[in-house]
């Protein structure tokens, strides 16, 4: 009698992934955790392992598996559970009944790491687990005979999750400045929780240091516990590293629905491109969106307006005011607001809830209002250029045509400033628009400062904010007037800043 | 009276290996014997009635191929049945008669618990 069931060679070392059903870990971990591997969940107290290990045993469930939950030195279950049963994950059905509870501290206390892991080996057989979470691994370093035992233990550990193919979740209050000891380079993969703070903000991260097998997402990714319990965001960069097509392939234009703007720019904006409309508080640049957005709804191309400051029905009723009314397109699908806060949401947040919007309405045009509100949501302001590169080379090669508002600190020249460094160079074409007294009178202006790789006009032109939206001058006349006054002020105005007496 | 446990003797130079299949068989029910090496395994052999042998193929002193050609010599021990397990093993090379599973490392205690029934002929426990 012989058996050949696995007398492939090496058919054994196939690996076998588990999606954990943590939103945005899959992501991290670029699959999920390997069958029957052991992995370390580290962090200080309140960085999210608990609510993390809980919500794994649920997911892994309600997914169809079994799971078991033990915990050594820990609060008790009751208490544990009481914490848990607002969020959206925990179902009490599932509780001895696919999901189980176990205390294993006696069996530790009373029988050192030999009583432990023959407890681990019952449960996993007992209740058919094909997921292990311990819960507060330190007293079985504590009740250790000696450094080597718990070696031992760690190793013997390994090799039951593999041999009964159940992965082996070990949680442990410590962080990864100590993480020299054996249970540390001994598993198949390390993954501290943390909380990370710039000036006054406090934010929990993850991060995978070490995952065997697999060619994980580097870095420290958001974390958020909410009413759903744990999600993570992948950093953005990291996620589209490699994964953008880095240049529009059309030499298709779309018109801004401006029809001067449009033959200032030759036809338009190339498909794909991305445009940054430069311009200070009431310059225009709204509404210089909505006539993108709206121009395109009436072609049959969708496009989302994504947002920090007007709410949804505010923007309605302004696109109305000027004559771009949008509403009827929300109603076909072909306009879409996602507003937020930009205090509300961390930068990979936002950027996953960009990209799964023009995703789901199918966008070909997206309007930003504004740069300002991904930068002020950045923990850390320097990463807003990494970031944007990867989003705005995500949109290009999605073929979303984007504009992208970003707010100056003053109203006109010479001087205009981009708050966000390196942003200019992203982009394919940068408008301007300024605003400027002469006399008794607001008078706006609008240059294309940039249009890359195409001819486009070189004067700026005067506009005027009507209840048509945006009205361009078809001539530069208008505004070579505005700029001579306003030169001639300047000049005047530097003139008696330098005089003695400073009249 | 229920019968006595089957004797198995688990042979495995990796630590790991051989305490957690050790472990695991002795909570399915049988009487475990282990050895680090050939050699090891023939003194055991010699000291108990072995129904039983699970053995890794590499390992110093003596290894699987030479533990199993030793038990076929000895007229004690040559219709003693073998199970195989390695993670390096060529299935192409001639297996010794008395082997009569063999199974990939790493091992799933499970299809080894299902063999090791079959081989002793005794019902898997409910």
């Amino acid at each position: 009698m012989t058996d050949d069931a696995q007398l492939e060679p090496y058919g054994a070392w196939l690996v076998e992934r588990a999606r954990t059903g943590i939103s945005g870990l899959d992501t991290v971990l670029r699959g999920g955790l390997v069958r029957g591997a052991i992995y370390l969940f580290m962090g200080r107290p309140g960085t999210g392992k608990t609510t993390l290990g809980n919500q794994l045993c649920f997911a892994h469930v309600k997914q169809g598996g079994r799971a078991a939950y033990m915990t050594l030195l820990a609060e008790s279950h009751a208490a544990m559970l009481k914490n848990l049963h607002t969020m959206s994950f925990f179902d009490a059905s599932l509780i001895n009944n696919g999901l189980s509870y176990v205390g294993a501290y006696r069996a530790l206390r009373d029988e050192k790491l030999r009583g432990l892991l023959d407890m681990v080996r019952r449960v996993i057989l007992d209740e058919k687990a094909s997921l292990l979470v311990i819960d507060g691994i330190s007293p079985a370093r504590a009740l250790a005979e000696s450094e080597v035992a718990l070696k031992e233990f760690v190793v013997e550990l390994q090799m039951l999750s593999a041999m009964t193919n159940c992965t082996t979740i070990l949680l442990a209050n410590m962080t990864a400045a100590d993480a020299n000891d054996p249970e540390h380079t001994m598993v198949d993969g390390l993954i501290e929780l943390a909380f990370e703070q710039f000036r006054r903000r406090t934010f929990r991260t993850i991060e995978v240091l070490k995952f065997r097998g697999t060619r994980h997402l580097l870095g420290r990714h958001e974390l958020e516990i909410g009413a759903d319990g744990v999600s993570i965001h992948p950093r953005l960069e990291d996620l589209l590293d490699g994964a953008s097509n880095p240049a529009p392939a059309s030499d298709d234009r779309l018109p801004t629905g401006i029809e001067q703007l449009d033959v200032m720019l030759r036809g338009g904006v190339l498909r794909g491109s991305n445009s940054v409309a430069l311009g200070f508080s009431g310059s225009g640049k709204t509404t210089l969106g909505l006539h993108f957005l709206h121009s395109g709804a009436l072609a049959g191309e969708a496009g989302v307006l994504f947002g920090f400051y007007e709410s949804p029905d505010r923007i309605l009723q302004s696109s109305e005011h000027v004559g771009l009314p949008l509403r009827e397109q929300v109603a076909l699908g072909k306009f879409s607001h996602v507003w937020q806060p930009s205090h509300e949401f961390g930068l990979d947040q936002l950027g996953a809830r960009l990209l799964s919007e023009v995703t789901r309405v199918g966008a070909k045009r997206l309007v930003i209002d504004s740069l300002d509100g991904f930068r002020q949501a950045a923990i850390d302001p320097s990463r807003t250029i990494r970031f944007m590169t990867a989003l705005l080379g995500e949109l290009r090669a999605r073929e979303v045509t984007t504009i992208l508002m970003d707010e100056t600190l003053k109203p006109s020249g010479p001087e205009m400033e981009m708050r966000v460094e390196g942003i200019s160079a992203l982009v394919e074409n940068l408008f301007l628009l300024e605003y400027m007294t002469v006399g008794p009178k607001m008078r706006r202006l609008i240059s294309i400062v940039k249009q890359r790789a195409s001819a486009h006009a070189t004067s700026a032109r005067e506009f005027f904010l009507t209840a048509r939206g945006i009205e361009v001058a078809p001539d530069a006349a208008s505004a070579a007037e505005v700029v001579a006054h306003t030169d001639d002020y300047s000049a005047r105005h530097n003139e008696k800043a330098r005089s003695p007496e400073g009249v | 009276m229920t019968a006595p446990p089957h004797n198995i003797l688990v042979v495995d130079d990796e630590y790991a290996s051989l305490e957690v299949l050790a472990l695991l068989l002795t909570g399915a029910g049988f009487q475990l014997y282990t050895a680090a090496d050939g050699q090891e395994a023939l003194e055991r052999l010699a000291e108990a009635p072995i129904a039983l042998v699970i053995t890794d193929y590499k390992m110093p002193r003596m290894d699987g191929s030479e533990l199993c050609l030793r038990m076929l010599a000895d007229p004690r021990f040559e219709n003693i049945p073998v199970i195989f397990s390695s993670a390096t093993y060529r299935q192409d090379v001639p297996r010794p008669k008395n082997v009569v599973a063999f199974f990939n490392k790493p091992l799933l205690f499970k299809d080894v618990l299902s063999a090791v029934h079959r081989i002793l002929n005794s019902a898997p426990s409910p």
